[in-house]
């Protein structure tokens, strides 16, 4: 008797259950890596924390750096049917996920910063960004300042980019960054190092002190965590940075103004607000599975940061100029080259280009 | 300044500069080398010290204070370490291991508690160790300006080569803990007590340790990130069995690591290969390491051969 009571109160509590679960959609961000890189991560954290407060059923599992439990957490996650989507980072996830998504057709995967062969795995939505086009309004802003009269400004126009590692992904931010500059100064020169690693913020200034004592006045570190080191290279030497990812100037706000006033603008990968469309249209039941989706400046997927510290330090004039260069964007005035799914040929006669 | 030229005064400068953590690193693998332990948990301890600087120098206002905190966190995990291991007889190479992967989690969760954040400490308004002119060599032409202003770490790791080698060769205490470090039985004969010398050397390399931690946190850099350290500890490992254990060759072999390591930064603005040069540190390291191997087989032959 005692028996059929409590699976009687099983029974009811899971039809309940099941019943609660299909009202409120949900999703789990599984963070490859850590939060609070102040910059990709927490901007996707940011992104489902929007679709939480939109009534989702949202839970963030952080899972580092070992690869090697990343597919037993995928697996795990989509063997329990607890999550309508899992939303992950395919930068690093991609093949993990891909692997995964075919044994669990029902599970539904959301990629964000990757792009995946259409058609092959219909259970997966990824989102790539066009971090070209934030790039090009950004080596634009790059080009105008080291020819300018600002403080930090000197007179060779050279500019510089910091990788973390060489990645596809990086090479496209460096192409828009070269292509955005040449536009506005021909005889533009970029210098290009890489740290080598995501992570050590003591070798990202080094490299960037380098690279000022080579004649940058103005540089773009691509470099996650390490790039923060950059930032620090350039609050000692009086020069200039432009963030990445997420809106870097005001992350310092308030605890470290020098830092915050050397960051010009930011690139900006507007993850958070690509994850919050992806659940929009998943709830209307638009989402695109099996396909991917590239989100430029125009669908607000990617762009520079306008802050009050890119309205206190870049004069009223530059500003304009770079206004003009991101309507050139959004209008579709200018072809910028994608360093996505194009040969390494093209992109390193980009690079070659305006090597010093 | 022709902005493709190689600035050799800013390249030896920051060859000094990024061999400060790597010196004090491969000193704290030799001290413990020399007493016996196993040094891979140098890694570990680094990236605790590095941290206990930075919040050493917030909590006591101070970056002195964050430098005696790091050392302290130093000396601690350095004990730590030496307690599983000798008194509970633990698998050095485990327990190592144990110890770095602890730091790495451990500390985000610290800076997490601090701050809200996982990456770094920099909402932390932490001071940080002043550079030193020194009064004459600072007006000498070129080597004034490669080697005056640096880090007062700078100066103090490379008084430490030295202080190190008067104590391991000239002192009562240098030569005994070599001895236990050597052959624990020969010295437990002879009436020494292994335990106290096996203390000492955990001591100073965890204080070394902390040193080079600290100097991360509040020298080269002025915060905490995550897993700063990235490697450092390991490179003092390879640093001090490439110097055979003697601080004369560990310092010439940590310098090597420096200049493949300062090298591979500016040899990338020169338009040499990013890829290339990325791997020069890694090169350099197999290449010393062969060059090493095969002098000492030579020699062992040739001695061979007098026999």
């Amino acid at each position: 008797m005692k028996k059929l009571v409590l699976l009687t109160i099983l029974a009811v509590s899971l039809a309940f259950g099941s019943v609660a679960w299909a009202k409120d959609p949900s999703a789990v961000l599984v963070v490859t890596g850590q939060l609070g890189d102040k910059s990709f991560n927490d901007s996707a954290n940011r992104g489902v924390q929007g679709l939480k407060a939109a009534g989702w059923n949202i839970k963030v599992i952080e899972i580092g750096r070992d690869q090697t439990k990343w597919e037993p957490t995928f697996m795990d996650l989509s063997e329990s049917g607890d999550w309508d989507l899992i939303i992950t980072n395919g930068s690093n996830a991609i093949e993990t996920v891909q692997e995964v998504s075919k044994e669990f057709p029902e599970q539904k995967f959301v990629l964000y910063d990757s792009e995946i062969e259409k058609g092959k795995y219909p259970n997966v939505y990824a989102i790539s960004y066009k971090q070209n086009e934030g790039s090009y309004v950004a080596g634009a802003l790059a080009a105008l300042v080291t020819t300018s009269k600002m403080e930090g400004a000197n007179e060779e126009k050279v500019i510089g980019f910091i990788g973390g590692m060489q990645h596809p992904v990086i090479t496209d931010f460096l192409v828009g960054y070269i292509e955005g500059a040449k536009a506005v100064e021909p005889e533009i020169k970029v210098i290009v190092s890489y740290i080598g690693s995501w992570d050590d913020t003591a070798k990202g200034k080094e490299v960037a002190m380098a690279q000022f004592q080579q004649g940058a006045d103005i540089v773009f570190p691509a470099a996650e965590q390490a790039g923060l080191g950059c930032v620090e290279a350039a609050k000692e030497l009086g020069k200039y940075i432009i963030g990445v990812d997420s809106d870097q100037s005001m992350l310092f706000k308030g605890t470290d103004e020098a830092s915050a006033n050397t960051i010009l603008t930011s690139v900006l990968k507007n993850v958070d607000k690509s994850l919050v469309r992806a659940g929009q249209l998943y709830t209307e039941g638009k989402l695109p599975f099996g396909d991917f989706e590239s989100l430029g400046i125009k669908e607000d997927g990617a762009g520079i940061a306008y802050n009050e510290y890119y309205e206190k330090n870049v004069p009223a004039e530059i500003r304009e100029k770079v206004e003009l260069a991101r309507e050139d964007v959004v209008a579709g005035k200018v072809a910028i080259t994608s360093a996505l799914g194009t040969a390494t040929e093209v992109t390193d006669a980009i690079i070659n280009s305006v090597k010093p | 300044m022709d902005s493709i030229g190689f600035d050799l005064v800013a390249f030896a400068f920051s060859t000094i500069r990024v061999m400060t953590p790597l010196l004090f690193a491969s000193m704290a693998c030799m001290i413990f080398t020399k007493g016996g332990i196993d040094s891979i948990a140098t890694e570990g301890i680094m990236l605790m010290c590095a941290l206990a600087g930075a919040v050493g120098a917030w909590m006591f206002k101070s970056a002195f204070g964050g430098l005696m905190f790091g050392m302290c966190i130093g000396v601690f995990l350095s004990f730590t370490f030496g307690y599983v291991t000798l008194t509970l007889k633990a698998n050095p190479v485990l327990a190592g291991i144990a110890l770095n992967i602890l730091a790495g989690g451990l500390t985000i969760f610290i800076i997490y508690y601090l701050t809200g954040e996982k990456g770094s400490t920099q909402s932390l308004a932490t001071p940080v160790l002043p550079s030193l002119d020194i009064p004459v060599l600072k007006d000498m032409p070129t080597l004034g300006r490669i080697i005056s202003g640096h880090n007062v770490l700078t100066y103090v790791s490379l008084i430490m080569v030295a202080a190190l080698h008067f104590f391991l060769y000239k002192t009562r205490s240098g030569l005994r803990m070599r001895t236990v470090g050597e052959n624990p039985h020969a010295a437990e004969s002879v009436g020494l007590s292994v335990m106290k010398y096996k203390y000492l050397s955990l001591f100073i390399a965890g204080s070394l340790a902390g040193l080079g931690g600290a100097f991360m946190s509040l020298g080269y850099v002025s915060f905490f990130s995550k897993n700063m350290i990235a490697g450092r500890g390991f490179i003092g490992m390879a640093a001090e069995s490439m110097g055979q254990g003697v601080p004369g060759g560990v310092l010439l072999a940590t310098l090597l690591f420096s200049v493949a390591d300062a090298l591979s930064v500016r040899l990338q603005l020169m338009s040499m290969p990013p890829e290339l040069m990325q791997l020069l540190p890694y090169l350099v390291t197999i290449v010393a390491i062969a060059v090493y191997s095969y002098h000492r087989e030579k020699k062992k032959e040739r001695r061979q051969q007098t026999d």
